[in-house]
């Protein structure tokens, strides 16, 4: 997501929030459990475009922009609200809004990347990664060079962000195909994560269920999703973010202040964009009652309590069926969970984090530590499997959007008639200027690939945004290609360098950038 | 909203009649139509597993190129994505192989869903290597809108470039069906079927065995599929693994036109799990084992189990209901400590059950291991379950009505027998 041209523009906002509302957060938490030395760690998949967005200049500056909007808003909203029921919420979230800028400028220096390492140094972060532009693997088993070509920039751009090459990687979706496995072992990767019935459902039947990492026959591990402690947090009815004390994510101010006092940042065309404030609690009923940021942090409390409890539950039943084993179990979520949707996320993984520190059963450990050895001796290979609904691939392959993927087919096919065709050209500058048009098709083809697009899709959100970007990704491809053509055209009709016509590659190679240094 | 529901119509559709060998793409080759005809397409493909191609696809298909990607590419081609990249290359284009883009054109689009990014596709495409180059500019722009007719007119050309985009891929959609589709120049299927012949695609269970050598017998079924045809679903074969091959058949001739690669498919064979398994049901979530021990569980496939789990929505409630009394029934695992057993002569057994129980105020809500748990009228509840050797940890979790007063109770109860 980058559109430089535009000073404001309607999706980067997703960065934004993410920043905001989510890692900075995050950051503060694991800084404090760091000052207090509690133990314990979480797992942290930093997938490649995010690494490329947190180092991209323009985007950073756009965010320290984005802190200083809302910080005004703030200031605003305290001297509106001299007094009533508003009055706290305001100076709550104007110190809040102070604190979230002195990390990110002052504390972090505006780099959450190295602020990540450090963390990972520090041992409260284990760092992973995802595949390349987010693409749903399944859908490209025959295309095993899209699968390499994605594989290939996730490992060049996480060891440029972190100075290590990655270990574990999040498949996009939990999106597993038999045989995977063997292209994620080719780089490097040692481990990875699946759905439960992608571990249940592997050949041979696992030993313990997912309770403990199975190997694969590449010598991979990877653990499957523990149902309950999902469940425990995602169930709409049940979860622990819909409890009525937390704050209710849709009743932003933006939505309810007039236009003029809120400026136009925090409008894209006549829709508000969130500014992040908000008044109200869940409540349970239609009639919000103001939010009590301090009652919601004693339950953040309570729930991490519970959460530690029933894991302990589980774990005590399993272990001693274990045969002296050590029992693991996955809790994956997504880390937009914590700040940006559950508002109080963020505190209640740093309250797991001590409740944890105290029990004698089980503790929060990096997946770095777990994913070397199986109480299962025998190797397995996964089933197909994913976890979208309905548990394989009918939310990005289905009637909508079915049509999409032959056009990646074909861009393959361009890109492969395309190195064939320049691995016969002689001249050294010439084949120079085909690898960039080869490269600059790959990008656009990873651009086209990712999986976002195809949910929109089925979601019908932003549909019209997703089927642009797939299109036009698909186009550019094609524009590229044609000018490729025409620059081996050229040159056998004998032409000198600086007569080609390269105005498609060069400015694509500006805009769409992404993977710049990993190709 | 609709969409979604005759996919889901679809599907259950074609579960109910697995032998059917395959089903129409009637949605990836006419879009728009798609969300009308998804469901009686499906209807057609169960009753008639022989033809139910040839009616439902012949519409979609002939009826995109004809009216559809005409009428509807071509406006949006000058809107927006076409603006910025698209246009240029096609401006490029024509200058060098003028005469020929349009050949090429029809050569492509039929070949493909001929939906806008295609046909601007084809406006982008600069084909021709060896044409003439006519210097004229001129001929640039017009070429660039009258592209989209002759896709319409004249499926006769003929303009075969070594870089065609060839392919034919089989993609799993879930564990019954294989989407498959390819682009493949008209004339090579032409040539192929030479007059007569079928076109089929022929897969072959490749299962244990990626090492395909087409000489080697193997077992194969074939599909038929219309020749404009340019995707199709084929039913998952039995097995781990397959390929297809696109071709012609005449009699017993069979004439290769394209093959794709093979794929790891999901193996509906496969030794399932069973739900006695306790880890099997701690993976998915401990209290949830009743709903399964219902339903005769043991014996079914791969698929009906995962139905059966309803697994996979991460924003859906999967399971619902308390801890029911199946949840709750012995695990059966023997402490050898707690029997003795003299054969006829004599025995002794001696097990434990825990009974756990209290009490809140009746309008409450309660969690017992992090699953709702129903209350008395009276705001009791209780609930027994076997004791054998272990640590028990049973968190009780309880707000009131208003999700005030979040409390939580962790009764720890350690059995030992000696």
């Amino acid at each position: 997501m980058r559109h430089p041209e535009c000073e404001r523009f309607f999706e980067e906002n997703w960065l934004f929030e993410a920043v905001t509302e989510s890692y900075l957060p995050l950051v503060q938490s694991m800084r404090r459990l760091l000052e207090k030395g509690v133990p314990g760690k979480l797992n942290l998949s930093v997938s490649p475009p995010l690494i490329e967005m947190l180092r991209d200049e323009s985007l950073i500056s756009k965010i320290s922009g984005h802190l200083q909007r809302q910080l005004e808003l703030a200031e605003k909203e305290v001297a509106r609200f001299k007094d009533g029921p508003e009055a706290p919420l305001a100076r709550f979230y104007l110190d809040r809004q102070r604190a979230l800028i002195d990390t990110w400028e002052n504390r972090i220096g505006r780099d959450l990347l190295k602020e990540f390492k450090a963390l990972e140094v520090a041992g409260k972060l284990n760092l992973l990664t995802c595949v390349g532009t987010h693409p749903f693997l399944p859908a490209y088993q025959s295309d095993p060079a899209s699968i390499r070509m994605h594989l290939a920039a996730t490992v060049s751009c996480f060891e440029q962000a972190f100075g290590r090459k990655p270990k574990g990687i999040w498949l996009p979706e939990c999106g597993y195909f038999p045989g995977l496995e063997r292209y994620l072992a080719e780089f490097g990767l040692k481990y990875f994560f699946l759905e439960t019935h992608g571990v249940l459902l592997s050949s041979p039947p696992p030993k313990y269920g997912v309770f403990t990492p199975l190997r694969t026959p590449s010598g991979l591990y990877c653990m499957g999703r523990e149902q309950a402690s999902s469940m425990e947090v995602w169930s709409r009815r049940t979860g622990y973010p819909g409890h009525p004390e937390y704050r209710e994510f849709f009743k932003d101010i933006a939505r309810e202040r007039e236009r003029s006092y809120l400026g136009e940042y925090f409008f894209s065309g006549d829709t508000p964009i969130d500014s992040g404030f908000k008044y109200y609690r869940i409540t349970g009923s239609e009639q919000k009652e103001f939010y009590r940021p301090w009652n919601a942090m004693r339950l953040v409390q309570d729930h991490a309590r519970l959460f530690v409890a029933n894991r302990e539950a589980t774990l005590s039943d399993i272990i001693p069926k274990m045969g002296g084993n050590k029992a693991a179990l996955l809790c994956p979520y997504d880390a937009e969970l914590f700040g940006h949707w559950w508002f109080e996320g963020p505190l209640f993984l740093e309250a797991l984090l001590e409740r944890a520190a105290a029990s004698s059963i089980l503790d929060f450990t990096g997946a770095d530590d777990v994913m070397v050895s199986s109480a299962d001796p025998d190797a397995h290979e996964p089933a197909f499997s994913s976890w979208g609904e309905g548990g394989f691939a009918s939310v990005w392959i289905n009637p909508e959007t079915e049509k999409y993927y032959p056009l990646s087919y074909r861009i393959r096919a361009r890109i492969d008639s395309l190195k064939r065709t320049s691995s016969k050209v002689n001249d050294a500058e010439v084949a120079a200027l085909m690898q960039r048009f080869v490269h600059q098709m790959e990008r656009e083809l990873m651009l086209f690939q990712s999986s976002d697009w195809a949910f929109m899709i089925h979601n019908h959100s932003t549909e019209e945004y997703a089927k642009h970007r797939l299109e036009s990704h698909y186009l550019r491809a094609e524009s590229l290609y044609g000018e490729a053509c025409m620059v081996l055209d050229d040159f056998k009709d004998c032409k000198s360098l600086e007569q080609f016509d390269t105005s498609v590659l060069t400015k694509l190679e500006s805009e769409d950038c992404i993977f710049k240094d990993c190709l | 909203m609709a969409v979604k529901k005759n996919v889901k119509d679809t599907k259950t559709e074609t579960k109910s009649v697995k032998k059917v060998a395959a089903k129409p793409a009637a949605k990836p080759a006419a879009k728009p139509a798609a969300k009308a005809t998804a469901k009686p397409v499906a209807k057609v493909a169960a009753k008639a597993p022989a033809k139910p191609a040839t009616k439902p696809v012949a519409k979609a298909v002939a009826a995109k190129p004809a009216t559809k990607p005409a009428a509807k590419p071509a406006p949006k081609a000058s809107a927006k994505p076409a603006a910025k990249p698209a246009v240029k290359p096609a401006v490029k284009a024509p200058v060098k192989a003028a005469t020929k883009a349009p050949a090429k054109v029809v050569a492509k689009a039929p070949a493909k869903l001929a939906t806008k990014p295609v046909a601007k596709a084809v406006a982008a495409k600069p084909v021709a290597k060896s044409a003439p180059k006519p210097a004229a500019k001129a001929t640039a722009k017009p070429v660039t809108k009258p592209v989209a007719k002759p896709v319409a007119k004249a499926p006769a050309a003929k303009l075969e470039q070594p870089f065609d985009a060839e392919y034919l891929v089989l993609m799993q959609k879930d564990p019954n069906w294989l989407h498959a589709f390819w682009e493949v120049s008209e004339k090579r299927v032409n040539q192929a079927k030479n007059g007569k012949g079928k076109l089929v695609l022929r897969l072959f269970d490749i299962t244990d065995d990626l090492t395909v050598q087409r000489s080697k017998k193997r077992k194969f079924h074939d599909v038929e599929v219309p020749a404009d045809a340019r995707s199709w679903y084929v039913e998952n074969p039995v097995g781990n693994s397959c390929m297809a091959v696109l071709g012609s058949v005449d009699g017993n001739q069979f004439m290769p036109i394209l093959e794709s690669s093979p794929v790891l498919t999901f193996d509906k064979n496969a030794t399932v799990p069973s739900f006695d398994d306790e880890f099997v049901r701690a993976s998915l979530g401990g209290s949830v084992q009743g709903n399964f021990m219902s339903s005769g569980f043991s014996s079914t496939t791969a698929e009906s189990w995962l139905n059966s789990l309803r697994l996979g929505s991460s924003s859906e409630s999967m399971f619902s209901g308390a801890l029911s009394s199946a949840a709750l029934k012995s695990n059966e695992i023997a402490a050898p400590k707690d029997s003795v057993n003299y054969g006829k002569d004599f025995f002794l057994w001696v097990k434990t059950r825990l009974i756990v129980y209290g009490g809140t105020r009746p309008d409450a809500h309660l969690q017992v291991r992090g699953e709702p748990f129903p209350l008395n009228p009276d705001g009791t509840f209780s609930f027994e379950e076997d004791l054998p050797d272990s640590t028990k940890i049973i968190p009780v979790f309880a707000t009131d009505k208003d999700g005030d007063f979040p409390t939580t109770i962790v009764p720890i109860v350690v059995k030992r027998t000696e």
